[in-house]
């Protein structure tokens, strides 16, 4: 049976008894089986679904909104309030708790006549977990529910981070050193292909089982289509394939699958022989390859059942299939062997947690925009990245240029804005409810240059591709540059992909962003979020108003207590793909933020970088790293020996409460020419807003002429300022000769 | 119009004498006990359409004033047949005294039945009551959100003024677009209020304080037929938390009769 729909010409005719109500299900350690509370406003002997008790005193607004520009989370959230007569609920809180919290609750709607003729089933409003109970009051309980991703980044602690896999134990392996325990597993997606050298660094796990002789590389924590070239420093191996270095299905190769399961954990691997390994676990070199990364047994995202994600199938190469196969195998569930799921994690009512066909849609969206749609490739747990699974969600949605929320129904859904032409209209005249229809412009969110960067460079920890794309009428329409924080696509490794989703966000925000908002009945639930309506209203910011006006559903909210919902979207152009713009680079040398944890920026390439830290400062790992100076050469212009401010600076604001008491700043610094050292030291210039300079660290004397080769960084532990929140630290060297250094550095808490 | 006719809170057997399902099954979402619960919108159901039959085993031999019926899924011409018996009766179609039959009248064009009350004050005195319905609900299982069994059928020895104003609700959420069109969501439950004066004697206002004391005030429903010269009863509460009355002369009193009906709900059907 299809749910119930509301619509516009059955509310004019006023036609609809509406009855809405919320079901929430709990077991606690008596109640044998499942519990269902029904609640509504007024109590209803439904026919066949049981009675609905009418003890909600509010709704609370049942809101549902798209994560915003930058890949943030936005929760879907609803409440209500119950008048416990009885004190049955606060009873049963009080002696069972736990069985109350993070459990399955759904608003539902229907109408008399399909509650009694049951010709279609009620419609799901929004599917959540409850996640706070509010007793505050007497004889009145406030359930405070949310989506279910809000539950899970809420909980602190548990695979908080992506890849979730670690090297936990080493079972299994022989000789594992001890430095790599706690290392993530990598996850690779799509072609990672490199230049000189391969796009994918191993990491080092000891000796081989088959052969002590060999030892083992590990490229990631799963099955791979393949292992194409492998590389030791910058020397290519493949002459030395099937001898010196093993891959998955290549000569010698010692097992029957491209793959090795150690300990229930399946690896991608290599074997390295004798002495070349030696050189991998001492640091001297590093071992790179290119790999294609996780296939599929039919190359979708989420095959059918006997699929064996043993590297036999076919890859998966569009962004959107990845991000499915992500989702389902790596951050909602945690892969460790065997073959692929075949479906998303189910709610306990049995419906899918994740609505896949929205994925599809936004892959035909995608595929229209550029011929061949968005291939993406990437990964997560290399030279130890492990991002939260916030920031992974981020960078997924950032890359693929979409939004995610949760659908009516509260599953996982992705949206993305195309030239669709709308099926639902709002007029002034038949459905906008009077006083409610406003637009906002968003004057200050204009942006006329994007930059972005694409192919991260993981061996290299820098990104190999640094544009932007800039709308030149915009800037002399607004008579000034309004540069947007660099969108960092991590999944992108085609310039030309890269660039079309930068000119789509260019598109989006070269011209003030107008917000639209309105309220109307509903028959506002068939509008979906990432949708396109028109909407005709007088009030339109247009000599004629709205006029079939084109708006992108990002926000809906349900009040229950008046039968109203509240769109609201973005005034929406029709794509044009032929607009004026152009494309230059961005800046060089950009370093990635690989290890991070929290907050990362990777910024630089001007005297304005401005950051605000707001995370918990830890002194065991960074949970912030912020870039100054790239590879910026500078010519030494003061007598030798004297100090020269590299002309690159970071205003960093530290929340007070969270002021580290010492931070770190690793140095990397060369000289054009042999025999001449230089020396970098950090500045504080202004602290507050007062200029101090003060140096709170120097270096030592380096003389290297290369940025390639081991200890050209230098960690400078810095000192600030007692009290201090706000600083401008900038780099200054000084050189033994007469020469040209470059210096780059990175911010560590 | 005869006097109306009202039961005390208290005297209600049906709340103290658990009915039994003699003809068909109780839905187990919808048990016989929400037969008496004073919730008329949270009603009884049998588990199939058909016939039914209930039994209330009063212990010993007594009369019952009246049986109401609220909250119903009844069609027009269904009947509802009140027996009584000495003993316990397997099939109450076919054994026991009847003591009252009422025919349902037509639906409401809001698709709510009318209430019913049948007079039972002149049967006699028996330890075993029944009911029997014949023919489904609507199609459904019957259903029936509260049945009353007034153990005394009470009247007033004056009636309550003419005059009497009935008021009837029937709520909506409405809004109007620029242009004022209506977008209207109907709550589906009509609730009807009643305002009279009655100018009684001592023994009138006597007895009305004790109706309203029983109730205790607002707290409980009462259940109060307004003309007993129709099938229709309410089952009630006092408007006001106030019992006003005005001591006007000797063996003259004039009461204030308010009563809200409680809400039934949307209909009763499926």
């Amino acid at each position: 049976m299809a749910s119930v729909t509301f619509s516009g010409n059955r509310a004019r005719a006023g036609l609809d008894v509406i009855i809405p109500w919320v079901e929430y299900y709990n077991t606690n350690s008596t109640w044998a089986t499942t519990k269902t509370w029904k609640w509504a406003k007024l109590s209803h002997a439904m026919p066949t679904t049981g009675f609905i008790s009418g003890q909600v005193l509010n709704w609370g607004t049942i809101s549902r909104a798209l994560s915003d520009a930058v890949g943030e989370h936005e929760a879907s959230r609803f409440s209500w309030t119950i008048f416990d007569v009885d004190g049955d609920v606060q009873n049963q809180y009080g002696q069972d708790y736990g069985y109350f919290i993070n459990r399955l609750a759904k608003i539902q709607l229907t109408t008399y006549d399909e509650a009694v003729l049951g010709v279609n089933t009620p419609l799901v409003a929004l599917r959540g977990v409850v996640r706070d109970l509010d007793t505050s009051q007497p004889l009145q309980v406030t359930f405070h529910a949310e989506d279910y991703l809000s539950m899970e980044l809420g909980m602190e602690g548990l695979d908080e981070y992506i890849p979730k896999r670690v090297i936990s134990s080493t079972t299994g392996f022989t000789a594992f050193p001890d430095n790599f325990k706690g290392f993530p597993v990598p996850i690779i997606y799509g072609d990672m292909t490199g230049t000189s050298i391969g796009a994918v660094p191993g990491m080092y796990a000891g000796t081989a089982a088959f052969d002590s002789n060999y030892h083992v590389i590990i490229l990631a924590g799963h099955a791979c289509k393949s292992v194409d070239k492998v590389y030791i420093g910058e020397e290519d191996q493949t002459p030395a394939i099937g001898t010196d270095v093993l891959i998955p299905g290549g000569l010698n190769w010692p097992h029957a699958n491209k793959y090795v399961d150690i300990n229930g954990n399946r690896y991608t691997v290599v074997y390295v022989l004798g002495t070349k390994a030696a050189n991998i676990l001492n640091g001297a070199v590093m071992l790179t390859a290119n790999v294609k990364g996780i296939e599929t047994s039919d190359g979708t995202a989420l095959p059918p059942g006997g699929n064996l994600a043993d590297g036999n199938g076919t890859l998966l190469t569009n962004i959107y299939d990845q991000f499915l196969h992500f989702l389902v195998n790596f951050f909602f569930g945690n892969y460790q062997t065997g073959g692929w799921a075949s479906n998303p994690e189910l709610w306990s009512d049995s419906t899918s947690r994740i609505n896949v066909a929205s994925f599809a849609t936004a892959k035909t969206a995608t595929n229209n925009r550029i011929g061949g749609g968005y291939v993406g490739a990437g990964a997560f747990g290399l030279q130890g990245d492990r991002p939260s699974r916030a920031q992974a969600l981020a960078r997924w949605a950032v890359s693929a240029d979409c939004r995610y929320g949760f659908n009516i129904d509260g599953q996982f859904m992705v949206a993305v804005d195309d030239n669709t032409t709308p099926t639902d209209r709002y007029t002034q005249e038949l459905d906008i409810i009077k006083d409610s229809f406003k637009v906002t412009f968003q004057a200050s969110e204009t942006r006329n240059v994007v930059p972005y960067l694409h192919t991260p460079d993981f061996p290299g920890l820098k990104w190999l591709g640094y544009k932007q794309v800039v709308h030149q009428a915009s800037v002399t329409a607004y008579d000034t540059i309004r540069q947007a924080d660099p969108f960092q696509f991590w999944f992108i490794r085609s310039a030309t992909i890269a660039e079309n989703i930068a000119k789509t966000i260019l598109w989006r925000l070269k011209q003030f962003p107008r917000e639209v908002t309105f309220e109307t009945g509903l028959h506002g639930l068939s509008t979906e979020l990432g949708e396109m309506i028109y909407v005709d209203h007088a009030f339109g910011p247009y000599p004629n108003g709205y006029s079939s006006r084109k708006i992108w559903v990002n926000r809906v909210e349900l009040d229950l207590n008046r039968f109203v919902v509240r769109i609201t979207g973005l005034d929406w152009d029709d794509y044009d793909d032929t607009f004026s713009h152009t494309t230059e680079d961005y800046y060089a040398g950009q370093t990635i933020g690989v290890g991070s944890t929290t907050g990362a920026v990777a910024q630089s390439g001007g005297n304005t970088i401005i950051t605000t830290i707001t995370n918990t400062v830890t002194t065991v790992a960074p949970t912030m790293r912020v870039y100054l100076g790239g590879s910026r050469s500078e010519a030494v212009t003061t007598a030798v020996g004297g100090w020269e401010f590299l002309p690159e600076y970071v205003d960093v604001i530290l929340d007070s409460s969270k002021c580290p008491s010492t931070f770190v700043v690793n140095i990397h610094c060369k000289t054009s020419s042999a025999g001449c050292t230089v020396t970098p030291r950090v500045v504080t210039l202004q602290a507050d807003g007062v200029t101090i300079d003060t140096v709170v660290g120097t270096g030592v004397a380096k003389n290297n002429t290369s940025w390639t080769g081991s200890g050209h960084w230098q960690a400078i532990t810095c000192t600030p300022q007692v009290g201090v929140h706000a600083y401008r630290i900038q780099l200054q060297a000084s050189v033994a000769n007469t020469d040209v250094f470059a210096a780059g550095a990175m911010l560590e808490w | 119009m005869a006097n109306i006719v009202y039961g005390h809170t208290t005297e209600n057997y049906a709340a103290t004498y658990a009915a039994a399902v003699k003809t068909g099954s109780a839905d187990a979402n919808y048990p016989v006990a929400n037969l008496a619960d004073f919730n008329p919108v949270k009603p009884h159901k049998l588990s199939a359409s058909g016939n039914g039959a209930w039994e209330w085993n009063l212990g010993s031999a007594k009369s019952v004033g009246f049986f109401a019926i609220i909250n119903h899924n009844l069609l027009a011409g269904q009947t509802i047949t009140i027996k009584s018996h000495t003993a316990t009766v397997a099939d109450w179609f076919t054994t026991g005294t009847t003591v009252a039959t009422r025919t349902i009248p037509a639906l409401y064009g809001d698709g709510h039945t009318q209430n019913v009350w049948l007079d039972t004050s002149a049967g006699t005195a028996r330890q075993y009551w029944g009911m029997t319905i014949n023919g489904s609900g609507d199609s459904s299982p019957i259903s029936l959100g509260e049945v009353w069994l007034a153990s005394t059928k009470r009247q007033f020895p004056i009636n309550i003024n003419w005059g009497v104003q009935f008021t009837f609700q029937h709520d909506i959420i409405e809004h109007k677009t620029d242009y004022g069109v209506s977008l209207i969501y109907d709550y589906g439950a009509t609730r009807r209020l009643m305002q009279a004066s009655m100018e009684t004697t001592d023994a009138g206002w006597t007895q009305y304080e004790a109706w309203w004391r029983d109730a205790r005030g607002r707290a409980t429903p009462v259940i109060v037929v307004p003309d007993p010269d129709l099938s229709d009863v309410w089952m009630a509460r006092f408007t006001s938390n106030d019992l006003v009355s005005k001591y006007t002369f000797l063996n003259d009193h004039e009461v204030t009769v308010a009563l809200e009906e409680l809400s039934l709900g949307v209909a009763v059907r499926g």
